[in-house]
Parts: C-alpha cells; sequence; structure tokens
C-alpha cells in the first residue's frame, strides 16, 4: 500500500464508524427493553438471525418487497417474544427475565436449525452496487457505508423526537427512570411494553438489513455475535440511559473494528476478549456506565464552583 | 480510636446529614443513645426518622455525620461490622427471611453475635421460647401472621445481642393488646440485654410508656428533645406532630 | 438409641438417597452394556458436576452464573496440558512459551495417575474462580448476569485465540483416558456431600439468607461479598473436577464443548430441578436427560412413520425451561431436599384430590426433630 498514513486513518476510522453505528442502533434497543422492563434481552440476536432468514428466502422478491417483510417479520416476532415469553413473566425480577431470554435464544436458534437444514451454507446475495467500494478524495468507501451512516443518524434522530415529543415517547422514558413510579402515575404497562417491542423490533429490522446487505453468511446462530458486543457496548455506556448505551455500542463497534486493523496479527483475536474482561471491571467500578460517571464528574464540579463562589461571604 | 469524653457507653450520632437528589431527608440530627437507655424517636411521616436510622446502621450513604459507638469512630465501618459490633436494627417493612423458618430466622441472628452453631441453636431457642414463638420454629416465616412476623423479627435482632437496638415501628399493624404486649417486651429486653434502644414509633401509648428520653424531628431537622414530660408539653411539638389530641392521649397516658 | 441413630440417619439422608440413584444409574448402565447410554449418563454426570457447582453459587447465594462453564474449560485444558504424555506434547504444544513449558513438560508428570491430574485440573480451575470471583461477588441481579456471561465469553475467546497454550480450534490429542463411569460416580459422590454439607452449613445458611433479603443479611451481621466469594471458590473447584473428568473422558475436545449450549443445558436442569437445593439440581438433570434422551432417540429412530426432525430435543428442553420459568419459578423440588422417609407425607395426594393443595409446613415437632431440638427443649425446660 501506497498511501499516506493520515489517510489509512481515516480510511479505518470510516470504515468502523459503518460498524460503531450498528452496535449502537442495537444498544438502544436492548437499553429500552432494559430500562422499561428490566429485561436484558439476550433473544435480541434471535431477531436479527430471523431477519436474516426472512431475507434469504425473499431475496428473489427483489429489495423493496425483501425489506418490508424483514421489517414485518422482525416486528411480529418482537411481538410475540414479549406476548408469549415475557408477559407472563411480568411480575418476575431480571434475574428470571435474563434466564428466559437466554432460553428464548437457544430455543429460536434451534427452531431455526431444525428448520431450515443447515446443511446448505445460505448467503444473502450482495448487491454489487452497494458493496462496491469508490474512492473519494484518497478514502474508499461503499454506497452501503453512506446508507449505514445516514440511516443511524435518521434512526437516532427519529427516536430522539420520539422519546421527546410524542407522549409515548415520554411514557417510554417515564418507565426507563422508574418503571413502577411510572404505573402508579398510570401508564399503561402492556401498552408501553408492547410498544417498546414494537421499536426494538423495527430498530432489529433496519440493523438486520443493513448488516446482511454487508456480511451475508445466514446462519441460526447469526445474531449471538453482534449481540454480545452490542450488550457489552451497552453496559460500557450505561444501560440505565438510552444515548449513553447508544454511545457505549457506537464507540465499542468502533474501537474494536480499529483494534482489529491495527493491531499485530498475534492479538488481534484478542481484542473481544480485552473488551469482555472489561466490561466485568466497568461493572464493577462504575455500574452506571460511562454517562453515569460524566454526570457525577459535571456535579462535582458544579459543587465544587457553587463552593468556591460560597467561600468569601 | 477512643474519642475523648467522660461517659463513653453511649451510641453518639453527629451531624448526620443525608440528601437525595435535591431532597433533604435528614438535615443536621444529632443523637446521644446511653446503654440501657430507652429512646424515642418521633415525628410526622416523611419526617426522616427511617432515613435517620438507615444513616446510623449505615444501610444509606450519609452526605455527613460521625457515628461513635462507645467512645469509638465507627462512621466508616459498613452495616454488617456495626451488627458484629452491637449495633443492631429492625426494619419498618420486617424483611424476614422468608424461605427460611422462624427459628432459622433467629439463628441467623444469634450467628450474628458471633457463637458457634451449638451455642447459637441453644441462644435461639431461647430467645423464641421467651417471646412466645415455639408453636411457630419449624414455619416459613412468610407463613406468619403479621403480628408474630414482627415479633420474629424484633427477636433476630435480639438474638444477635446489640448493645445498641434500633427499632422502625415494631408496632406497626399490630392491634392494641399485641402493641401493649410489645411495650412490655421492649421494656423486658432492655432489663434483661441491658441494650440502649431507639424506638421509632407512631404509637404515643408505646412511647410515652418505655420511653425514658424521646427526639422528636420534623422535616429532616431536630425539633425538640427531652424527657417524656417536656416532650407531652412542649408547644412546638404539639403544633407540628402531636396535636391536642395526641398530647392529651400523652398525658391521658401519664395520668394513668 | 433408636432416636440418635434417626438423628444421624436425617443428616446423611438427603446425600445418601441422591448418592444411591447414581449408583443405581451407573450400575444399570453397565450391566446393559450399550455405549451409546454409557456415554449418555456419563454426559449426564458431568452436566451433573456442573449443576451442583453452579447449585453451590447460584442456588444458595441467588446470583445467577453464566460462567461456571468457563471454570470446566480450564479444568478440562489445564488437566490435559499437564497429563498428555510428554512424547506427545513436544509436538503438539511446539510454539508454548518457554516459562509455561517449564512446568509443564517435566517429565515426571507422565507417572501421574488420573486422581492427581484431576485433582490438578480442580486446582487451577480453584485459582481462576478466585480471581474472578472478586469483581463478580459485588454484582447483583442482571449485572452479575452480564459478567458472568463475560467470563464465558472471554475464555472461550482466549482458547479460541491462544493455540500456543489450547491449540486454538483444534481437538486436544493424547489426553489419557482415564476416567470411567465409575470414578465420575464417586467424584459426583464427592461433590454431592459437599454441595449439601455447604447448603447446610453455617455459611451455607447466611448465603441463603442473604439470597431471601439482603438488607435483612447485613442487619444480623453477613458479610455478602464474602461469603458469595467462599462459595464461588468452592463452586470453581467442582466445575474444575468436572471438567477434568470431562477432558479423560471424552479425551479430544475442542473450546466448542465448554460454550453457550453446555451453559445452557446446565442452568436449565437446575432451574427445572430447582435451584435451591442440591436435590433439586439432581433432579432436574435426571429429568432433563431423560426428557432430551427420549427425543434425542425420536430424531434417530423416529416413532410410527416420521422421525422428529433433528434438534427436537434441544427445542424441547428450552420449551421445558420457559413453562418452569412461568409455572413453576421454584423448579420441581420448589428449592426443598428430598425428605426423610418418616416425613414423607401422602395426605397431599388425598388433599390434591379435593382441591385443597396449599403450601404446606412441616408440623412443629417435624421440624423439631430435623433440627435436632426436640432434645435440646426439653432439657432447657427441664433446667427451669
Ligand atoms: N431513596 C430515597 N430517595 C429519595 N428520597 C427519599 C429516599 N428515601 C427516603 N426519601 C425521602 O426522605 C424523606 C424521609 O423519609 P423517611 O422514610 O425517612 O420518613 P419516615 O420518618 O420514616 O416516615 P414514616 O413515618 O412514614 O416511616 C421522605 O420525604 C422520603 O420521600
Ligand atoms: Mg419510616
Amino acid at each position: 500500500m501506497i498511501v499516506g498514513s493520515a489517510s489509512v486513518v481515516i480510511q479505518y476510522i470510516l470504515d468502523s464508524i459503518a460498524n460503531g453505528s450498528l452496535y449502537a442502533l442495537m444498544a438502544l434497543s436492548l437499553s429500552l427493553l432494559f430500562g422499561v422492563m428490566g429485561l436484558m434481552n439476550f433473544a435480541y440476536g434471535e431477531l436479527i438471525m430471523s431477519g436474516a432468514f426472512t431475507m434469504y428466502y425473499t431475496h428473489s422478491w427483489g429489495p423493496v418487497g425483501m425489506i418490508a417483510m424483514t421489517v414485518i417479520v422482525v416486528v411480529v416476532m418482537s411481538l410475540l417474544m414479549e406476548l408469549l415469553a415475557f408477559r407472563p413473566l411480568r411480575k418476575a425480577g431480571p434475574s428470571t427475565l435474563l434466564i428466559t431470554s437466554f432460553a428464548l435464544s437457544i430455543a429460536l436458534q434451534k427452531l431455526a436449525y431444525m428448520t431450515t437444514n443447515p446443511g446448505i451454507p445460505k448467503t444473502v446475495r450482495p448487491y454489487p452496487w452497494l458493496t462496491q467500494q469508490f474512492e473519494v478524495s484518497g478514502v474508499l468507501m461503499s454506497r452501503l457505508e453512506v446508507i449505514i451512516w445516514v440511516m443511524t443518524i435518521v434512526l437516532l434522530v427519529g427516536m430522539t423526537l420520539l422519546l421527546k415529543r410524542t407522549a409515548l415517547g415520554i411514557q417510554l422514558r417515564a418507565s426507563t427512570e422508574d418503571f413502577r413510579m411510572s404505573q402508579l402515575v398510570g401508564v399503561k404497562a402492556n401498552r408501553v411494553i408492547s410498544s417498546a417491542f414494537a421499536i426494538t423490533g423495527l430498530l432489529a429490522s433496519v440493523v438486520t438489513v443493513l448488516f446482511m446487505l454487508g456480511h451475508g453468511d445466514v446462519r441460526p446462530n447469526v445474531g449471538q455475535g453482534p449481540v454480545l458486543v452490542a450488550f457489552v457496548g451497552g453496559v460500557i455506556g450505561g444501560l440505565g440511559s438510552l444515548p449513553g448505551a447508544a454511545l457505549g455500542g457506537f464507540v465499542l463497534g468502533l474501537v474494536l473494528n480499529i483494534l482489529q486493523a491495527t493491531l499485530p496479527r498475534s492479538l488481534q483475536g484478542h481484542t473481544t476478549m480485552f473488551a469482555f474482561l472489561g466490561v466485568i471491571a466497568i461493572l464493577v467500578l462504575q455500574p452506571g456506565g460511562m454517562i453515569v460517571s460524566i454526570r457525577k464528574l459535571r456535579r462535582k464540579r458544579d459543587q465544587a464552583a457553587a463552593l468556591s463562589e460560597g467561600a468569601p461571604s | 480510636m477512643t474519642v475523648g469524653g467522660t461517659s463513653t457507653k453511649k451510641l453518639v450520632a453527629e451531624q448526620i446529614r443525608v440528601h437525595f437528589e435535591g431532597v433533604k431527608a435528614v438535615d443536621g440530627i444529632d443523637l446521644e443513645l446511653e446503654h440501657g437507655q430507652i429512646m424515642g424517636l418521633i415525628g410526622p411521616n416523611g419526617a426522616g426518622k427511617t432515613t435517620f436510622m438507615n444513616a446510623v446502621s449505615h444501610f444509606v450513604g450519609r452526605t455527613t455525620g460521625r457515628i461513635i459507638l462507645d467512645g469509638v469512630d465507627v462512621t466508616k465501618l459498613a452495616p454488617h461490622q456495626l451488627a458484629a459490633r452491637g449495633l443492631v436494627r429492625t426494619f419498618q417493612d420486617v424483611a424476614t427471611f422468608p424461605e427460611l423458618t422462624v427459628f432459622e430466622n433467629v439463628e441467623l441472628g444469634a450467628l450474628g453475635s458471633g457463637l458457634n452453631r451449638r451455642k447459637a441453636r441453644q441462644r435461639a431457642w431461647e430467645l423464641i421460647e421467651s417471646l412466645d414463638l415455639s408453636h411457630l420454629a419449624a414455619l416459613p416465616s412468610s407463613a406468619l401472621p403479621h403480628g408474630d412476623e414482627r415479633r420474629v423479627g424484633i427477636a433476630r435482632a435480639v438474638a444477635v445481642n446489640p448493645k445498641y437496638l434500633l427499632l422502625d415501628e415494631p408496632a406497626a399493624g399490630l392491634d392494641d393488646d399485641e402493641s401493649l404486649q410489645l411495650a412490655d417486651t421492649i421494656a423486658k429486653i432492655r432489663d434483661e440485654i441491658g441494650c440502649g434502644v431507639l424506638l421509632v414509633e407512631h404509637d404515643m401509648r408505646i412511647i410515652f410508656k418505655v420511653c425514658e428520653r424521646i427526639q422528636v424531628i420534623d422535616f429532616g431537622k431536630p425539633l425538640a428533645v427531652g424527657t417524656p414530660d417536656e416532650i407531652r408539653n412542649n408547644s412546638s411539638v404539639i403544633e407540628a406532630y402531636l396535636g391536642v389530641k395526641g398530647a392529651e392521649t400523652a398525658k391521658g397516658h401519664h395520668s394513668a | 438409641m433408636i432416636k440418635s441413630f434417626e438423628r444421624y440417619a436425617r443428616i446423611v439422608w438427603t446425600p445418601f438417597f441422591l448418592s444411591i440413584l447414581l449408583v443405581i444409574t451407573w450400575v444399570v448402565v453397565e450391566l446393559n452394556g450399550d455405549i451409546f447410554y454409557q456415554n449418555e449418563a456419563e454426559k449426564l454426570f458431568l452436566r451433573l458436576m456442573i449443576v451442583i457447582g453452579l447449585q453451590i453459587f447460584s442456588g444458595n447465594s441467588g446470583v445467577l452464573s453464566f460462567g461456571q462453564v468457563a471454570f470446566m474449560a480450564v479444568g478440562a485444558y489445564m488437566s490435559a496440558l499437564l497429563t498428555i504424555p510428554l512424547e506427545i506434547k513436544k509436538f503438539t504444544f511446539l510454539s508454548m512459551p518457554e516459562v509455561m513449558k517449564s512446568w509443564v513438560f517435566p517429565a515426571h508428570l507422565n507417572e501421574w495417575n488420573g486422581t492427581t491430574g484431576t485433582l490438578a485440573g480442580a486446582g487451577f480451575a480453584i485459582l481462576f474462580a478466585a480471581v474472578f470471583g472478586i469483581p463478580i461477588v459485588r454484582l447483583i441481579g442482571v449485572a452479575a448476569g452480564i459478567g458472568t456471561i463475560a467470563i464465558l465469553v472471554a475464555m472461550n475467546v482466549f482458547i479460541q485465540q491462544t493455540s500456543s497454550i489450547t491449540r486454538g480450534t483444534s481437538t486436544q490429542i493424547g489426553v489419557p483416558q482415564t476416567t470411567t463411569l465409575g470414578s465420575t460416580v464417586i467424584w459426583l459422590v464427592i461433590a454431592i456431600v459437599i454441595a449439601y454439607a455447604f447448603r447446610q452449613s453455617r455459611l451455607g445458611l447466611r448465603l441463603r439468607a442473604s439470597r431471601e433479603n439482603e438488607r435483612a443479611a447485613k442487619s444480623v451481621g453477613v458479610n455478602i461479598a464474602k461469603e458469595r466469594y467462599l462459595a464461588f471458590v468452592l463452586s470453581g473447584f467442582i466445575c474444575g473436577l468436572g471438567g477434568a473428568l470431562y477432558a479423560h473422558y471424552f479425551i479430544s475436545f475442542s473450546y466448542l464443548d465448554f460454550y453457550f449450549d453446555l451453559t445452557f443445558i446446565t442452568i436449565a436442569m437446575l432451574v427445572v430441578g430447582g435451584m435451591g437445593s442440591v436435590s433439586g439440581g439432581v433432579i432436574g438433570a435426571y429429568f432433563l436427560t431423560f426428557i432430551y434422551v427420549a427425543f434425542q432417540r425420536l430424531e434417530v429412530n423416529g416413532l410410527f412413520d416420521g422421525k422428529a426432525p433433528s434438534g427436537t430435543a434441544d427445542l424441547v428442553l428450552a420449551l421445558a425451561l420457559l413453562l418452569t420459568l412461568i409455572y413453576r419459578p421454584k423448579g420441581i423440588t420448589g428449592g426443598k431436599e428430598i425428605p426423610f422417609p418418616t416425613d414423607w407425607s401422602f395426605r397431599w395426594v388425598g388433599r390434591l384430590l379435593r382441591g385443597e393443595i396449599r403450601p404446606k409446613a412441616h408440623s412443629l415437632s417435624e421440624g423439631l426433630k430435623v433440627l435436632g431440638l426436640d432434645r435440646l427443649s426439653s432439657k432447657d425446660k427441664g433446667q427451669r
């Protein structure tokens, strides 16, 4: 490669942003469910999986049909999950919900193994138009990457508007702050939770489409890896806070990608290991995630300022 | 680390403050509880009594304040360490171990005082008998009626062999008979163990029956402290909490 | 005389009963001689080992761990590493770091017997559990869940990526086959005794108390993190033991054997049987194995004309777990140990028929006998 080092760095960063964006969207939806009902949804990976299979089987319908069908299937799956597995456990604690989502995740994977003949490798055929790279002032990028950036921004802005401007959003946020409290003030639990699952499904379907158009391979456990990373990102950022989780997912996706590209080969494989070990440390030292620590810092600074103002008088 | 002073056999809480985001639940309360003394802590709902008790037993982080137990600064100790040193509390919501038997609940208290298994069982059994719970000993505590469960909570705390016992509304939800019995029980515990008791209670009959000193707080701040007589006649206490009727109840009890 | 016999019999009853169950299984499978059932039995036993390890920590503390299989992996890999004959490992671990070679390659390791190798693997598992336990015991609920998942994933990535020590994604070669069904049963009996003794011990009681109410546990002087830590390390030991035995039975194993599938199945066994008791773990393991093997047979042999599609067994397992969580969250045993025979009462059958089943408690006299207190109380009364 005879490219200037600056543009190499830019190249890495650009490539990684797309990766980070997908994780941001995943972590955001994980954190939404966590906030609303204390659920760490392991089975989120199987939403991605069901979307991936839908894409594989509907590929021949053309992009519009395929995407529409994927969105429908994933959203319906998400709502079914809530209805069949989590609604009966509404009163259970977070640990029970976690085992439930774990069981659900395994059950769906096995179901996929049973019904899709895993002997035959499946790929979502890429659209060359999307993945072909082109050069812009010395940096390579693809249309897919650009679409991912745009979609992420659109969805994040959309989510922000939804949460800040609509009645549903205010209820969702209230639930994220304190579920029991919001029930007391009359937020309808079923409606809020179903909406949260619907939004989760919607985000998951977008993630699936964008992810699968780039990666292609469709396997029953295709969702597991990404979801684990998104978990970690969400925890690092702060699962209790929607922007925190999204930011955490984004930064982790970005950093992992950059490390994978830049570290010497012998260390590359270990990057995810360090990420997971790091998450244990964060859970212990800063359970609220980075957002909390930033807030704490800010509060300390404000306090200090207030004290020093008060001192002379 | 010993803190100076002539009589060190007491629990001292100095300038306790607990502020939650914006809410000053406890804002500068002092307390001195002598060994062998029963002290009442009263105040309207939301005055900060439970929070104060949490702060003393370190179940909640304090914004400021020091705790000195028998002359030793124990401000930094964790709740379980305080319990092992004899600062033991009960909970407003009872908080027994629901699936363990009544016996195991009390045994756990006795284990907490550092006894070995055998001795702990013996002590637990003695306490269960003396608190008249023996017919319930083998039941899971979740199966008990409320009043009995409260007594299990107290038995468990007493089993830890407290030097200072903090009771948070032990009579809540009890009927009249049970409440009066409870007052006797508290006095009996003090007499037998010789511990200091801090009693948070809304039932003024109990407070004025057993307490030797009473501290009144409101809005997280100290309102008054003194003997039952002083409190009964304190106009600001009557205004803020007792009300004219309550004061009469208190007086009525006095004259009885 | 008879009374004191009964007192001691009560103390050993549960582990005795469970051990008999294991021994019977072993004898039946040995006599039957079908290798398929022998392997299934060995799998059951080794999973049960992990279930017991999990019960010690999660069952008593109420903190769910998804990570115990990682300690199993440590036991398996370390035990294998130490016991593979020198002539083989010289070639299969060419690129191992020199520091490590110095204690993995000495020739005298060739003389180790199965027990030593197994205990060495379990020893390393203790070390790992001792390190990871420090952060984990400080976490609660979902955070603990995520933390332990992180252990599992990190361990898996490590094994995959560190081929100089673990052979990466390749399977092991040359692990001596020293585990037999019989030796597994012996180790299991030991594990059950340990787990049961722990549960009944002062430590176990305090840990169970902290599971039911953390605040209240602190108020009686329980140092929750400390007690959890001890349970976590003990659990790591049992899981490491399971791993070492696994390595020396199935001899060629890889990183795939110690990941989400095994984690899932062991958690399912414990939850379905009832986390709260050792009996629950054993019963859950047997119950799910029975279902699993039955459906596996259906996949292979079919019933009438149609075969069940492969994967049915796993799916049924997951459904069993889901249904348990929804309808009987405390598991089959409800978290209780198997009662002493004289306490067995079939009154509930009649009650069930009359439709008036409600949570029952032992009578007082039974309860006191269980506690060995019948004597104590009468003696006390005598003194008064
Ligand atoms: N964790 C918390 N976060 C925010 N505010 C709190 C918290 N705990 C208590 N408070 C507030 O602190 C105040 C004091 O509460 P506390 O429970 O100590 O009162 P109390 O005197 O025990 O009342 P009661 O007689 O009803 O038991 C209340 O206004 C309560 O809302
Ligand atoms: Mg209170």
